[in-house]
């Protein structure tokens, strides 16, 4: 277990294994960037975070593992003005399943949720995004948007994107985008007659949109990512 | 000199045959102007000669400096010094153009350039398409407007240097300005390299040296000619042929299924 009470800003790095859930709570007015980064074997992940008043919390994910995992998320946004901004990218292989179900409480009004997750699927894994997005009754002027992606590159690999809007209040602002589909044939096309090879093609796509995560961490760390997609893609 | 040959063809997309024995040859050292209208398979005939998988060559060959490249990768192709400047030149998120450039101008070398000498290529092909430097770190045609698109695949084969180069609408989207500087260009290049080029306006044709001109009509070459066709076309459209050469244009079958008291919107999505 490994609490994290947040009075001021703050910026913290933390890798997945140094912890099996993660509590956060963040006070009035205050800022916590967390960064989340995961090269090993960890099996379950919990995190929950209660945002207070004018609070914002921003995580970046960076998942890149080569094992399953079952990551379970709840942020409550508990105060007027609090937001998060969720940003999520992972890379699976081999005969993994990674599930991530990421979900948003907007308990009052005039809070915010914006989530990214992005994921690419190959060999035979089995990548699965799900969570809800909740709009309480009463939480008018509430901004939530939920958007889920997945590429799968290879015959026998799966993706799931099924991210759930519930809405109990009108005068909200809400979007909701869910995306399963293989690799762009005109984009590889593209690539292709310019004289790179299928494989080259696979690997600067990929890159293109699963690196951009990597600009929010060390040079070392961002290496070991391009590494990783070049190795597994 | 190499040479692009192709021997009756027939290519279908989606089980429907679009070229129907199609055949032709061109020089790497001519430049051919395609012609013929809307529907017929010019766009079909670039896209195969690439290789693009989704058209499929059901009988027929196509050679390239006499090796038969009919089933050929597309990188392959462009290996051996094809080049196709995109009728709609897709947008990829998150590729940075300076890397895919870089990626590129590689494959075509058998060691890779060195950074100095890259950027001395690169700053002299943004500089020769009067494109600003600065574009060149953005990703490749994402957000760039219908011309900076068409700019950017000149740019490309400046920068790649291919034997053949096919032109698919290379004019439409670009101002008065940029079709001027594309036909300069192309003008410039004709002494280097081949051209085959399909546009719908006279304008680009009249600024660079054409040497043929075919009309491609219902998936074959209908009739081959000089500069002057393109002329004669310009002017009249394409109703002379079925007069002076009994060549009928075949229109789709398909009728317009949407009645009165319907939504064509809806229909049309169906």
């Amino acid at each position: 277990m490994n609490e994290i009470l947040i009075k001021n800003n703050e910026s913290k790095v933390m890798e997945l294994s140094d912890f099996s859930s993660l509590n956060i709570e963040l006070d009035e007015g205050s800022n916590l960037d967390l960064k989340l980064i995961n090269f090993d074997s960890v099996k379950n992940v919990e995190i929950s975070a209660k945002i207070g008043r004018n609070a914002t919390l921003n995580v970046v994910f960076a998942e890149f593992s080569n094992s399953s995992i079952n990551v379970k998320s709840v942020v409550d946004l508990t105060q007027k003005g609090a937001a998060c901004n969720w940003k999520l990218a992972t890379l699976g292989n081999k005969d993994v399943t990674k599930r991530f179900d990421i979900s948003f409480n907007h308990d009052v009004g005039e809070t915010t949720a914006d989530m990214n997750n992005y994921g690419v699927s190959c060999d035979r894994s089995n990548i699965i995004f799900t969570g809800c997005n909740h709009i309480k009754k009463g939480a008018a002027k509430s901004v939530t948007h939920q958007n889920a992606k997945v590429i799968v590159f290879d015959e026998k690999a799966a993706g799931t994107a099924s991210p759930i809007l519930k809405i109990d209040e009108n005068d909200v602002v809400a979007s909701h985008g869910a995306v399963v589909g293989q690799l762009n044939s005109d984009h590889m096309f593209y690539l292709m007659s310019r004289g790179l090879t299928k494989e080259e093609s696979r690997k600067i796509i990929t890159m293109g949109y699963l690196k951009p995560i990597s600009n929010y961490f060390s040079k070392k760390t961002q290496e070991r990512i391009e590494n990783i997609i070049m190795e597994v893609v | 000199m190499p040479k692009l040959e192709i021997k009756d063809l027939h290519v279908s997309v989606e089980n429907k045959e679009i070229l129907k024995g199609l055949t032709l040859s061109v020089d790497t050292s001519e430049t051919v102007a395609l012609l013929g209208p809307n529907g017929n398979g010019k766009s079909t005939l670039f896209q195969t000669i690439m290789g693009n998988p989704n058209y499929r060559v059901t009988s027929g060959s196509i050679k390239f400096d006499g090796k038969d490249i009919t089933e050929l990768e597309v990188d392959e192709r462009s290996k051996l010094g094809l080049f196709l400047g995109m009728q709609n030149p897709s947008e990829v998120p998150g590729v940075n153009n300076v890397d895919f450039l870089k990626a590129s101008l590689n494959a075509h070398r058998e060691k890779p350039i060195s950074l100095f000498e890259f950027y001395k290529v690169l700053n002299k092909a943004y500089e020769e398409m009067h494109i600003p430097f600065e574009m060149s770190s953005r990703n490749l045609n994402e957000g760039f407007s219908g011309g900076e698109k068409k700019k950017n695949e000149i740019l490309q084969m400046l920068i790649l240097q291919p034997k053949l180069v096919m032109l698919d609408e290379i004019d439409s989207g670009l101002d008065v300005d940029a079709v001027q500087l594309v036909g300069s260009i192309i003008k410039k290049e004709q002494a280097n390299r081949g051209f085959l080029i399909i546009s719908h306006y006279a304008r680009l044709y009249d600024l660079i040296h054409v040497d043929r001109a075919f009309i491609l009509v219902n998936g074959v070459i209908a009739l081959e000619g000089d500069k002057s066709l393109i002329k004669k076309i310009d002017q009249q459209g394409y109703e002379w042929l079925k007069k002076e050469h009994g060549i009928e244009i075949e229109k789709e079958e398909k009728m317009n299924e949407v009645s009165i008291g319907s939504c064509a919107i809806k229909d049309s999505m169906k």
